[in-house]
This record gives C-alpha cells, sequence and structure tokens, in this order.
C-alpha cells in the first residue's frame, strides 16, 4: 500500500517537472546575466564588453597636434622652403585623415569636435592652396628674370599678370584663414589646448601676403619701366558686366581687337590666369563671352584676354557674392512604408538648380537629389519601420553658396502590414525546412538505430521468435496439394552462421564466442523442452532438465568445457576450439533425431 | 536501502540550505542583502564593512570624534534635525562621505549650508573602460588623500556635482546624454564634470561622491584603481568607519531577510533553532536507522 | 540494486554539476541542460548495459534515450532554422 502511494507521489513529481519544463520550452534560455544587465542607475559590468581603449584618449594630443601644423607649414613657406611645407602639408593631410575617422568612429560629428574638424578641414584647403600658389610664385620670380635678360615682354606681362592673379588669390585664402582664427581659438580654449601657435600663423599668414604684394608691385613696377613695350601692331581690350554675380549668374566679357587683321581671330579669356575659354572675333575685331558662374571661390577674381599669346588686355576684376541659400522641404508623405520628400532650394536670387541636396534621416545622409531648374528636388526613401526625424540639407564648399538647411519633420513609419510574403517565396525557408527535416529524419533513424544497436551484440539469429511448443507441425500430405520439401514454419537446418559467427569471435574473445555457441544450444534444448525462460536457466540447469534426453552425455561435456572457458581462465587451443563444434553439432544432430520419436 | 537514505538526505540537505540563502538575499538596488551584482553585500562583507558601526539614527553621531561616515545612496530626504546633527558631527573634526546621484542627498547638502549640490544626469564619456558609455573614467584633480596615486576609477552611470573643491573630474570628452542615446548631439555639450567634491567644515571634511555604484557588487573587480579608492575610504587615515544605515539604499530588506537577520543577531533564537533542528534530524535518522536494521 | 543506486547517483552528481557551472556562468539555459542530461544517461546506459542480460529498467532506459535523441533533433532543427533565419 505504502509502496502505491511513493510511485503515485513520484509519478506525480514527475508529471509536474515535465509539465513545468514543457511551460518553459518555448524560450529555454531560462536566465542569462544579460537578462537584468541594465538598470536605471547602472549598468552590470560583468556583461559589458572592453572599449576600445586609446582612440579617445588620442584624440585630444590630435586635435593640439592639429592646431599647431598650420603654423610649420607658414613658416617655411615664409622661409621659401617650399618642399620642406609640401612635406608639412602631407604630414597634415594625413593627421587630419586620423581625426576624420576617429571622429567618425567615436560618433562625435556633432560636438564641438566636429566643429574641431571640420574648421580643420578648412585649413587644410586654405593651406593647400597657399602653399600651390607660393610654389608657382617662386617659378614665377625665376621666369621673370629668364623673360627680363631675354627682353621678352609678352611672356614677362603674362607673368606678371598671372602674379596678379595669385595675389588676389593669397589675400583671399588669408581671409579666409583670419576667419577660422576665433572659432578655432574658442574650441581649443575648452579642451584646454594650447592655441598660441596657432595664433602665431596668423601673423605669418599675413607677413606672407603682404611679401606676395611687394614682389607683385615690384613685377608690375619692372614691367611698366625698365622693358620698352614692344611694338605690337595689335591691341586688346576688354571690359565686364556686371562687375559681380553670383551663382549660376553670366558675366558679360567683351572687347575689340585692333589693329591690322581683326577679323576672326582667336582670343584666348583667362579667369584667375587659368583658360576659362576662346572666342573667336567679328569682322569688326569685336568679341564677347558669356562666363557663367558655377564651382568657383566667393570673393574677388582677376580676368584679362590674350590675343595670340603675346597682346594682353588689361587685367580687370570681378566679385563673386556669396548667396544665401534657404531650404524647404514640405511635409514628408508615408505611402506604404516609403516615404515621398519634396522640396525646393532659393538662393536671394531667385531658384537653384543643378545642385545636389542631402536628405538627412536621423542625422545621416539618405540619399542626395539633384535640383530641377525650378530648384526643385523630390525623393523617396525607405527608412525603416519607427519614428525618424527627416530634414533636407544643402551644404556644397565647392559652390558660392551658403549652407541651409530645412525644417525637421518627425515622421513616423507603421510597420508593415502583417501579410507578410509567404514561408515558400523564400528559398531560405524552404532550405531550412529542408534542412530540419533532415536532421528530423536523421535524428529518428539515430533513435531507430540505438534501440537496435543496443540489442545487436546479441547474434540475430537468437532473436528469431520460436514456436513455444518447440515441436513442429505435421505435414500430413494431401494429394491435391503440390509437394512441398519444408512446410513454412519448418526451421532451417543447423544453422552455418552459428559456427561462422562463433569462428569469428573466438579469435577476438573466446568466452563470448562460446556464450553465443551455448545459447543457440539453450535455445535449441529450451524448444525442444518447452522451456518458458530459457535466459535465466544456467548451464547446469540445462544440463539437470535435459537429464533424460539421449544427448545428455555429449551436452554434459559441452557445458564442463564452456563453463572452463567461460568462468575459468582456460585459453582453449585449436582442436578444444573445433570439440565446440562438433559438440554443438551432436546435440543438434541428436535433436533432430529424437524428433521422430 | 541506507545508501540510498544517505544520498537522499544528502540532496536534501543541499536543496535545503540553497532555499535558505535564496530567502536570505534580495533583489533590491544596492541592497547589503542582494548577492547580485548590484547589491553591495561584497562590501558589507569585507573585513572593513564587517568591522565598521552601523548608524541606524542619525543621532546616534552625537558626540563621536574621530570617525569617517560613509552615507551611500541615501533614498529618502534628510530633515532639519537629521542635517542639523550631521553638521554638528562634521564640525567635531569628523568626516562625512555621501555618494548620491539621485539628489536625495540634496537635502542633506542644504541643511549643511554646503556649496556642493549634486545634479542627476546621464553622465556619458568618450572615455571609458566598456564598451558602454555609462562606464565612465574619472581622474584626479587638485590633491586630496583620497585620490594620491590614482589614475583614473570607473564609474557605472554616474551624475555629476558642482561646487567646492574637485577631487576626481571626467575627462574633458564627457557630456550629459540627456536624450539618451549614447552619443554626442548638438544640444549636448562636451566638458569636464566633477564626480567627487570636498568641502571643509570646521575641523571637518565633507566629501560628495556622485556615483555609489562604485560599491556594488559588480564594479567591486572593474579594474582600474576602484579597489584602491574604496580601500582608502574603509580605512580612511585609521579613522573609525561609521556607515549610516537609517537614509541608505544599502539597509533595503524585505520581511523574510529582516526575520533571517534577527534570527542571526540574536543568540537566543540562534540556540533555540539550532537545537529543534538538531534534534530533529537526530531523531528521524535515528528512527530511519533502527527502521533498516 | 547497487548497480541502480550507482546509476543514479552518478547522474545525480552529473546533474547538480551541470547546474553548477550553470549558475556560475549565471545562465541557466534549458536545452543545453537537456542535451548534456542526455549525455549523462547515454554514459550511464553504455557503461551499465550488459551483453548478455538486461534488468527490466536498463531496457526501458533505452526507450526513454531514443526520445530524448529525437528531443535533441528537434533541439537541432529548430536552432539550424534560427540560424538561417537571423
Amino acid at each position: 500500500m505504502r509502496r502505491y502511494i511513493l510511485w503515485t507521489l513520484a509519478l506525480a513529481l514527475s508529471a509536474a517537472i515535465i509539465f513545468l519544463v514543457l511551460l518553459q520550452s518555448a524560450s529555454p534560455l531560462l536566465y542569462s546575466a544579460e537578462y537584468d544587465a541594465f538598470t536605471k542607475r547602472h549598468a552590470n559590468p560583468a556583461v559589458l564588453k572592453p572599449a576600445g581603449q586609446d582612440s579617445a584618449e588620442r584624440l585630444l594630443p590630435l586635435m593640439s597636434d592639429l592646431l599647431d601644423t598650420p603654423g610649420t607649414v607658414i613658416i617655411n613657406l615664409e622661409y621659401g622652403d617650399v618642399d620642406i611645407a609640401r612635406q608639412d602639408l602631407e604630414e597634415f593631410r594625413q593627421l587630419s585623415q586620423s581625426l576624420d575617422s576617429l571622429v567618425i568612429n567615436l560618433d562625435m560629428s556633432e560636438s564641438e569636435v566636429g566643429d574641431f574638424r571640420r574648421m580643420n578641414q578648412k585649413n587644410l584647403l586654405i593651406l593647400s592652396e597657399l602653399v600651390e600658389s607660393t610654389a608657382r610664385l617662386e617659378e614665377l620670380n625665376t621666369l621673370e628674370i629668364r623673360f627680363r635678360d631675354a627682353r621678352d615682354p609678352a611672356s614677362l606681362t603674362s607673368i606678371t599678370y598671372e602674379g596678379e592673379s595669385l595675389r588676389n588669390q593669397v589675400s583671399q585664402l588669408y581671409t579666409q584663414y583670419q576667419s577660422q582664427e576665433e572659432p578655432l581659438v574658442s574650441v581649443s580654449e575648452k579642451f584646454e589646448i594650447d592655441s598660441t601657435g596657432y595664433e602665431e600663423s596668423q601673423d605669418r599668414f599675413e607677413q606672407i601676403v603682404r611679401k606676395i604684394g611687394d614682389e607683385q608691385e615690384r613685377r608690375v613696377f619692372t614691367l611698366q619701366t625698365q622693358i620698352q613695350p614692344e611694338i605690337s601692331p595689335f591691341q586688346l581690350t576688354m571690359s565686364l558686366a556686371p562687375e559681380q554675380g553670383a551663382f549660376h549668374e553670366t558675366i558679360q566679357m567683351r572687347g575689340n581687337l585692333i589693329g591690322g587683321e581683326v577679323a576672326d581671330r582667336e582670343i584666348e579669356i583667362l579667369v584667375d590666369t587659368r583658360k576659362a575659354a576662346s572666342v573667336f572675333t567679328d569682322e569688326n575685331g569685336h568679341w564677347e563671352y558669356l562666363f557663367r558662374i558655377d564651382a568657383i571661390d566667393p570673393g574677388s577674381h582677376t580676368s584679362f584676354a590674350v590675343f595670340s599669346g603675346s597682346t594682353f588686355s588689361d587685367i580687370v576684376s570681378f566679385d563673386v557674392i556669396l548667396a544665401e541659400t534657404s531650404l524647404t522641404l514640405d511635409e514628408p508623405r508615408v505611402y506604404e512604408g516609403a516615404l515621398s520628400c519634396s522640396g525646393g532650394l532659393f538662393s536671394d536670387r531667385g531658384p537653384v538648380d543643378g545642385v545636389r541636396v542631402d536628405l538627412m534621416v536621423d542625422g545621416r545622409r539618405s540619399t542626395s537629389q539633384l535640383t530641377d531648374e525650378q530648384g526643385a528636388f523630390k525623393v523617396n526613401i525607405r527608412p525603416g519601420p519607427g519614428e525618424h526625424k527627416v530634414w533636407a540639407l544643402f551644404s556644397n564648399p565647392d559652390v558660392p553658396l551658403s549652407e541651409s538647411q530645412s525644417r525637421v519633420y518627425s515622421v513616423t513609419i507603421p510597420p508593415p502590414r502583417l501579410q507578410e510574403p509567404g514561408f515558400f517565396d523564400s528559398w531560405e525557408n524552404v532550405l531550412a525546412l529542408v534542412l530540419g527535416a533532415l536532421v528530423l529524419a536523421g535524428t529518428i533513424i539515430g533513435a531507430y538505430a540505438y534501440l537496435r544497436r543496443s540489442r545487436s551484440h546479441v547474434p540475430a539469429f537468437l532473436r528469431r521468435p520460436r514456436p513455444a511448443g518447440g515441436d513442429f507441425p505435421v505435414i500430413v500430405a494431401d494429394p491435391g496439394m503440390p509437394i512441398q520439401e519444408r512446410g513454412p514454419d519448418v526451421p532451417e537446418p543447423p544453422g552455418d552462421d552459428v559456427f561462422i559467427a562463433y569462428s569469428k569471435a573466438a579469435d577476438s574473445n573466446i568466452r563470448e564466442a562460446v556464450h553465443i555457441l551455448f545459447s543457440y544450444v539453450r535455445a535449441e534444448i529450451a524448444g525442444k523442452l518447452s522451456l518458458k525462460n530459457p535466459r535465466s536457466c544456467t548451464p547446469r540447469e540445462i544440463c539437470r532438465k535435459s537429464s533424460n534426453l539421449p544427448l545428455f552425455t555429449d551436452l554434459s561435456a559441452f557445458v564442463r568445457q564452456y563453463e572452463s572457458v567461460r568462468y575459468g581462465v582456460k585459453i582453449p587451443d585449436e582442436k578444444e576450439r573445433q570439440s565446440f563444434i562438433d559438440l554443438a553439432r551432436a546435440i543438434h544432430g541428436s535433436l533432430l533425431g529424437g524428433r521422430g520419436e | 536501502m541506507r545508501m540510498v537514505f544517505w544520498i537522499t538526505g544528502f540532496f536534501l540537505l543541499v536543496c535545503l540550505s540553497v532555499f535558505f540563502l535564496h530567502i536570505s538575499t534580495n533583489t533590491e538596488e544596492f541592497s547589503r542583502y542582494n548577492m547580485q551584482w548590484n547589491g553591495t553585500s561584497q562590501f558589507f562583507g569585507s573585513r572593513a564593512g564587517m568591522d565598521a558601526t552601523e548608524i541606524r539614527q542619525i543621532s546616534d553621531l552625537a558626540g563621536r570624534t574621530g570617525s569617517f561616515l560613509l552615507i551611500i545612496a541615501p533614498e529618502r530626504p534628510f530633515d532639519d534635525r537629521e542635517s542639523r546633527e550631521v553638521h554638528d558631527f562634521l564640525t567635531q573634526g569628523n568626516v562625512v562621505f555621501l555618494a548620491d546621484e539621485t539628489g536625495a542627498g540634496n537635502t542633506l547638502l542644504e541643511g549643511l549650508d554646503s556649496e556642493i549640490r549634486v545634479f542627476p544626469a546621464n553622465l556619458t564619456s568618450m572615455e571609458r573602460q566598456y564598451g558602454d558609455p555609462s562606464s565612465v573614467l574619472a581622474h584626479p584633480s587638485s590633491p586630496d588623500p583620497l585620490n594620491t596615486g590614482i589614475t583614473s576609477l570607473v564609474l557605472n552611470s554616474p551624475s555629476y556635482t558642482k561646487g567646492g573643491t574637485p577631487v576626481f573630474t571626467t575627462s574633458l570628452l564627457t557630456w550629459a546624454d540627456d536624450n539618451g542615446n549614447g552619443r554626442i548631439d548638438e544640444t549636448e555639450g562636451l566638458g569636464r564634470y566633477t564626480i567627487l567634491s570636498r568641502e571643509y567644515m570646521g575641523e571637518g571634511t565633507l566629501y560628495v561622491l556622485s556615483d555609489p555604484s562604485v560599491f556594488i557588487n559588480g564594479m567591486q573587480d572593474a579594474g582600474r584603481e576602484n579597489s584602491v579608492f574604496l580601500g582608502r575610504l574603509a580605512g580612511h587615515d585609521g579613522l573609525d568607519l561609521l556607515i549610516e544605515q537609517d537614509h541608505s539604499s544599502t539597509a533595503k530588506a524585505d520581511l523574510l531577510v529582516l526575520a533571517i537577520i534577527y534570527m542571526k543577531s540574536s543568540k537566543f533564537m540562534t540556540t533555540v533553532l539550532f537545537i529543534l533542528v538538531g534534534t530533529g534530524a537526530s531523531l528521524y535518522a535515528w528512527k530511519r536507522y533502527s527502521e533498516v536494521s | 540494486m547497487r548497480k541502480k543506486a550507482l546509476a543514479f547517483l552518478g547522474l545525480m552528481i552529473w546533474l547538480v554539476a551541470v547546474i553548477g557551472f550553470m549558475l556560475l556562468a549565471k545562465t541557466l539555459d534549458l536545452e543545453i541542460f537537456f542535451v548534456l542530461w542526455l549525455i549523462g544517461t547515454l554514459v550511464i546506459a553504455e557503461l551499465a548495459s550488459d551483453a548478455s542480460a538486461n534488468t527490466a529498467y536498463m531496457r526501458n532506459l533505452r526507450y526513454v534515450i531514443a526520445c530524448g535523441v529525437f528531443i535533441f533533433g528537434i533541439i537541432v532543427a529548430l536552432k539550424i532554422l534560427e540560424i538561417l533565419n537571423a
């Protein structure tokens, strides 16, 4: 009775535990440290990954280095070491690149560090232009001496004009460099970076500008006084209108070629000493060119015209105005998970066409689009579901247009509708299904194989079910029936497979081998005597039970030998092994012979 | 049969002790009975923690000298009387160390007439120990016995203090992440924030740390020189360590834990329990033994 | 009887050790626990089973193991689906 209570209790307990486990089977991970690693007041350091340590610590020294480098570049320029200045500039560029990657890696572009990086990039731009201009001015100085000695007024005029344009450019660079000083110094003060080197570089830059100005004055003086102008039959005039313009406006440049054959002559027009175009004169020697303001820095620029490389017009200058822009963005429309955004870019002089406007989603550039003639743009983007902040941004330092940004919209993209693509639409799913099915099938086969295998060390013929009676059916000859050699239930003649299995096993494990043989014999006798549970019989029991059978003598000899091998330490030789088989055969034969009785 | 009996007994004993261990702990933030990462059981179980005197009410402070009072993560405000008592304690030449990030300790600071205040904020730094932005590093600022020889401390979601003399400050690349997105936005300015401030009051010294998380179990082997710092707090200049257990979150415990603590602290109850359990166990063992043999 | 008790004790110690290590790692995962239980049971079945004569509980254990292998197959299949869908 008590046993039953215990059993029921154990069963109920097991069932309860299995039930509890099944409840959790949907999410088998019951607990991991990540589950409660973050609370309002702290995070569990055990689950946090160590930070990439040095990057943030490198930032401030790098910024300090970057603030000092322009000074060295400028000092070298001041002393005329353009090559060394170039090397410094290259170093500056590499340092700037490492700052760029650091700011991006640390995700700090919106901080003061990001501002510093932008100003630093501009400094790099200014300095690389300065180095190039200074290098060219050095060249002009040597050329000047050569042309003066060669008394080549045309070339001399050309380089003087170029000098003028370079001086113009350098003084503009200086203005830009100056405008950087105040914000850069304030940022560096905030980060406790020493900015005296940078502030000194401002003065040195001014020195360079002054020196270039002096050189240009001298060049002009030389041109005007020391060289007799070559008597040229031609004279070239140039004028332009209007004298200032904004982005995508045109400046009309025109003039006349006078003297000699003036019709259909080629005139080259140079803006900032770079060839802008070449036009041909009409029959009166009149020429005209429409200069379209595109990718050009705001500020003052010089231009002049040249005929056949020797006749120069005067230098005329014009101003490029930095136009203020305003960017509009209409309320974005959500349509089937996509976001349709449209808007326009306008300057104070009308719509701006042909520039790229960036569409920002959550602070990152999503796409960009060219504006059309009305300054309008329209894009479709597909941000993921959820809430996003969307705005448009225009920023292009190459054109004389100011930066502008539209207002920021908050949009919510609804999650995709529940109607998802069918399970079988994607090949991954099908593959997964097939693989899963294969694995399942494999384990079913594995489980079955395990069940089979755990019985397999009992030879197969021993597992063959035997009729309990052991007697073979008496076959009564029936004239109507075809003659049968053997009935369906008649056992096969003494299985040679027993002896083969015995011989096979005998080499490696004689104890197992004799057991195989004994099991066979026992099963045979048990069949004969209709024993109920033959496998529970010991050899001697079998022997005792078959004491009145004719095979008794053989069997007792067999059992004696069997016991000496199976339970003793005796290892039989070849002859004894064979005698096992002989005895087993004899017993088998005797069983068959006895059947007739 | 006897073997099964012993084995079953052994497993039952294991299960029982695990069960008692379970009910004698809790999961309250900062609780000294919380053995999880966010409890302070390790600090209170350390030698210094065991030797320290518990201050169950502020009035117990009266008349003490040469002491170092730790107030870890107060969760309710101090009233005027309590502030006055702490003030008296402080001006008599003792040291008060307040670790608070929620601003609950500001009532005490106001009552003490201190110029230091705690500003609750989600302080985040580029200089961090772990990948998570909350593991801010702090560095010594002005010389103080608490920071000599230490190069950096790891904090865990600290706030910041203003006023007083800075003893530990963060690096310049630190900001208050107001919108909690883990990155610095245009509205969030970088700067150096004070983590530990000091103020002398009368003969005594007041320290205010804006991050009590340095005491939790999870931070005990967080690296850097935190253990040096904690050791210095515990054995500060050979002063007697007092630990406030009235306002502090470290004293948080639920009813069951309290009962067990009572049981542990009362010698009589322990003896009774021991005798009860011992008698029961031996009776059972004797009965089973006689049954079997 | 002794064999049965030994097997039970062995499996128990193995499972307690597994739970202990899971606690140390602060991760409690039923899947891992199941697989480790299966391994332990397999080892015991292999060590305790006899070539000729097996007791009833050892024979029944085979069916438990077969069920376990099948559930293990389901776990592996689910893991494959998980990895492919990730």
